[in-house]
This record gives structure tokens, C-alpha cells and sequence, in this order.
């Protein structure tokens, strides 16, 4: 189990995270989602110690986690830009990650590396923006570690490449179980790996929930837009698009069955919500 | 693997070819100055001695700018990577203080051998030896825990506190230098006993490697030094 108790992140006057509370039970895939400064990379920092909490604890399997070599070294954090100094070649970014990880699979790393199509005698420096993210995902990846945390992996990665990493992740996710946090902008793309949900705003945690638990919080109405209005009117939307005399709404509010079979009758479709818009609704309405 | 095995590794490539290159440029130097006087002085006291301790600088540099970041985010924690250092420092500088006399030793029975040995070369002795040694180990790890300390202020703080930073980091290499520096003779152009200098000098190399610690011991691992 993964526990921050009021955890807190300032920099100087500016508070990035403020008071989160959050139990992680092992194991699992989950997605952090947050807007643009909304301090997810602050949070992570403080699970991964790559800083301490301005106040509040993180513990990992009853262990505080901060300076605790037996977590550290279990705790992989890969974030969007990659720690590496540019005059290292990959080759000897894998090597040095063989020495200190201790479940580093060598080989697994050189699948990868294959299959991003990296050059391992190239340069930190000399790799594009979305080579450096894909040897990021293979330094994540292969280093099998029990808890893995990437931030933003995916920057600059083409849709293949993308495509590679959530496979290859939900593949040696099945193969090794762990625990991954993935904090990512492009929900639509991964919502489907999360088994639950983070979401922070203002550096606050909004919400914690099972990814189905999510989705089935919501539904979307499409039909003909008199029709919806009439059966959305009073609950509270998400969102809505129109096309010629057709219209989808999507509600955060989860109708009964009697109301569905309703609404059918009337011509209407009920579709499940995405978590994107969720996470839209519920950061736009905290502003 | 332990951070230290791991600094030995990284660091072999840079090491040896350096020690290689200084022990070739004395061998240069001196048998340039040889063709036209005989050394009343030793070439690698100047090299060794003197120029020497600016790479062991730049070494605790890079160990901060470099390698703090990359052994924490590869499990390594951050006393961990300070132990490491530590060990790994001392076993460089007990190496170098070593290297000294030896060279000097070496490079004076081949000057005695071509006959190209001055009057005013410092001929070693066994005391001057571990004269020498005792001189360069405390520069050694003065140098090393000034260049990590200058390093830290500005991979911590702002560039206004860095510099303030650097001031107090530079203390231990100027202290060794002021009591325990070589000139080309071997001799110590210092105000105190030797007794009285190292201990001065191990005192002030022992109060900053502690400020480092503790400004190292929980520093947040950033994207990019400084």
C-alpha cells in the first residue's frame, strides 16, 4: 500500500500540492490526471523522494518512503524530460540503469530499444524530442521496478510509437504485475489501461475512483435535440454537440433504468461517458 | 552494485588516460628543459603537485553536476550517493598523495641516471616523502570537497546563494593551498608548523564536507543543474 498523508508541496511562496491524502493499494495501473500546473509532477516528485514534501508523509508498504533505500531503490520515476546528462550515449544510459536497478531486464530493454527504432550509439543530446521520451519508457519499462511512475512519457512520441509503449506497457504489466501511476494529457488514448483515477487540480486531489466507477457515474443522451433537451433538462452536463437536428449530451448523472427504457421509447440512445469528459467537467467546474 | 563501484567504473575511463597523460607531459617537459639545463627543480612537483589538484576540482564538480541526479534516479539515495562519494574520493586522493612521492622518485633517479639532475633539484628522501604524501592528501580531498561544495550551491539554490555558496566552498581548497601547497622544490611557502597547518587544513575540509552533506542530504533531484 501506497500512502501520502497530508502531503504538501511548496515552492517557496507557491504551493504546487496542498494537503493530499491518498491510499494506493499495489499493484495496479493508475492514471493521474490534472491540468497544466495543476502540481502532478510535484505529487509524484514527492512519492518518487526526488523531493520531500513540504509537510506530510509518503509511505510505501508501511515504510517511510523519503531517503528509505529499501523504497528507493524499488521505485522507478521517469519524467517527461530525461535525466540524463547529454554527453551520455544510450547504450551506456541501459548499462548504468543494469548496475542500479536491481530487476533490470537487459534484454527486455533491448527489445524495446528495437522496436522505438533507437540508435543506442547516439547521444542523449543528439535524440529528438520523442526518442528522448521513447528511451524513457524503455529505462521505465525494463527497469521492472515495483513501483513505476511516468510523467509524461509520451512527449513527442508519433502515434506508432505511442502505440508501441501502451502495448508493450500493458503487456509486461501482465507479464510482471506492478504498480504503474501514469500521468498523461492524452486520456482518451490510455484510459483504457487505468484501473483507477487520479484526478488533482490546483493541487488539490479531486477525486479517486475506480476507472468503471467513472465512466459509469455518467451517460451520454443522443437523438433528436428537442428529445434530449427535454430529458437532460435539471442535471448537469458535461457536454454537448449538435449536428443538424441530432444532439449528444453528456451528463454526470447516472439515470435509472425505468428513465432509460423511458427515454429509448422516446427515440433516444444512452451511451457510456468518457473519462476525458469527466475529467473535463469535473476541472472546469472547480474553477 | 554500490554507488562507489559504480563511481569506479564511470570514472576508470577518465582516470587512467589522465594519470597517463600527466605522467607523458612531465616526461616531455622535463627532457625539453633537460636539452639545454640541467632541472634544478622537479617537473612533477609543478605537474603533479601543483596543476593536479584543479582536476580533482573539477572531479568533485562533475560528481554533483553529473552524477547526483543520475544515481538517485536510478535508486540510489542521496546519502547513499554520499557514501559513495566519500569512499570513492578518498581512494583517489590516497592514490594521488601516493602518486606524488612516487613520481618524484622516479622522475629524479632518471635524471640522476641521464646525469641531468641541477644542484637545486629537491632530492627525496624517505621523511620528504611522507612529507610529500601528508601534503597532498589533504589537498587532494580539500580540492574534491570544494569543487562538490561549489557545485551544490548552485545545483540547490539560486545563482545569488550559489555564489555566496562558492566563497565558503573554496575555503578548504585555499586553507590547503595557504598551509600545505607545493612549490617546484616540494617545499611549504606557509605561516604554521605542518602539524599545526594540516590540521587546520583537515579541520576546514571537515566543516565544509559536513555543510555539503547537509545541503545535499535532501536536496530535490532537478531536470538540469543550476
Amino acid at each position: 500500500m501506497i500512502e501520502l498523508r497530508d502531503v504538501s508541496v511548496r515552492y517557496g511562496s507557491t504551493v504546487a500540492v496542498e494537503g493530499v491524502d491518498l491510499d494506493l493499494p499495489t499493484g495496479k495501473i493508475y492514471g493521474l490526471l490534472g491540468r497544466n500546473g495543476s502540481g502532478k509532477t510535484s505529487l509524484l516528485s514527492a512519492l518518487a523522494s526526488f523531493r520531500r514534501p513540504s509537510s506530510g508523509t509518503v509511505r510505501v508498504d508501511g515504510q517511510d518512503a523519503f531517503e528509505n533505500p529499501a523504497v528507493m531503490r524499488q521505485t522507478c520515476f521517469i519524467r517527461d524530460t530525461l535525466d540524463t546528462n547529454d554527453s551520455d550515449r544510450v547504450r551506456r544510459l541501459m548499462t548504468f540503469a543494469g548496475w542500479m536497478r536491481p530487476h533490470w531486464d537487459a534484454d527486455y530493454a533491448a527489445k524495446l530499444l528495437d522496436l522505438f527504432a533507437i540508435d543506442t550509439r547516439k547521444r542523449a543530446a543528439s535524440l529528438s524530442r520523442g526518442q528522448k521520451s521513447a528511451v524513457g519508457v524503455v529505462l521505465g519499462l525494463a527497469a521492472r521496478a515495483p513501483l513505476t511512475i511516468l510523467d509524461e512519457t509520451y512527449l513527442g512520441m508519433d502515434a506508432v510509437a505511442r502505440a508501441v509503449f501502451y502495448r508493450e506497457l500493458l503487456a509486461d504489466y501482465l507479464a510482471h504485475p506492478r504498480t504503474i501511476i501514469l500521468s498523461t494529457h492524452l486520456i482518451e488514448e490510455v484510459a483504457d489501461l487505468f484501473e483507477r483515477v487520479i484526478v488533482i487540480d490546483r493541487g488539490r486531489l479531486l477525486l479517486h475512483e475506480e476507472t468503471d466507477e467513472l465512466r459509469g457515474r455518467g451517460v451520454t443522451v443522443t437523438g433528436p435535440a428537442a428529445t434530449v433537451d427535454t430529458f437532460v433538462a435539471g442535471h448537469p452536463v458535461l457536454g454537448e454537440q449538435s449536428l443538424g437536428g441530432m444532439r449528444a449530451v453528456t451528463l454526470d448523472w447516472r439515470p435509472e433504468p425505468a428513465e432509460v427504457a423511458r427515454g429509448e421509447a422516446a427515440g433516444l440512445t444512452f451511451g457510456p461517458v468518457g473519462v476525458q469528459d469527466m475529467f473535463i467537467h469535473l476541472t472546469e467546474a472547480n474553477r | 552494485m554500490s554507488v562507489t563501484r559504480a563511481l569506479f567504473r564511470l570514472y576508470r575511463p577518465i582516470v587512467l588516460p589522465f594519470a597517463v597523460i600527466l605522467a607523458v607531459a612531465d616526461l616531455i617537459a622535463t627532457v625539453a628543459v633537460a636539452q639545454f639545463n640541467d632541472l634544478g627543480f622537479s617537473m612533477w612537483m609543478v605537474l603533479g603537485g601543483q596543476a593536479a589538484k584543479y582536476w580533482i576540482l573539477t572531479i568533485g564538480i562533475m560528481l554533483v553536476v553529473m552524477h547526483l541526479r543520475q544515481f538517485v534516479v536510478n535508486g540510489a539515495t542521496r546519502h547513499e550517493f554520499l557514501a559513495g562519494t566519500a569512499v570513492f574520493g578518498m581512494v583517489l586522493a590516497v592514490a594521488w598523495a601516493i602518486a606524488i612521492p612516487l613520481g618524484h622518485g622516479i622522475e629524479s633517479a632518471l635524471l640522476d641516471a641521464f646525469g641531468r639532475r641541477g644542484p637545486g633539484y629537491p632530492v627525496p628522501t624517505a621523511g620528504g616523502a611522507l612529507r610529500e604524501f601528508g601534503q597532498q592528501l589533504p589537498i587532494s580531498l580539500a580540492y574534491l570537497v570544494s569543487g562538490a561544495t561549489i557545485a551544490t550551491g548552485f545545483y540547490r539554490w539560486r545563482p545569488p546563494i550559489g555564489l555566496v555558496v562558492m566563497v565558503g566552498g573554496a575555503v578548504p581548497a585555499v586553507v590547503a593551498d595557504w598551509q600545505l601547497g607545493f612549490d617546484e622544490w616540494g617545499g611549504i611557502p606557509n605561516n604554521l608548523p605542518f602539524a599545526a597547518g594540516l590540521a587546520l587544513s583537515l579541520a576546514t575540509t571537515g566543516l565544509v564536507a559536513w555543510g555539503l552533506h547537509r545541503a545535499v542530504s535532501d536536496v530535490p533531484i532537478r531536470r538540469t543543474a543550476g
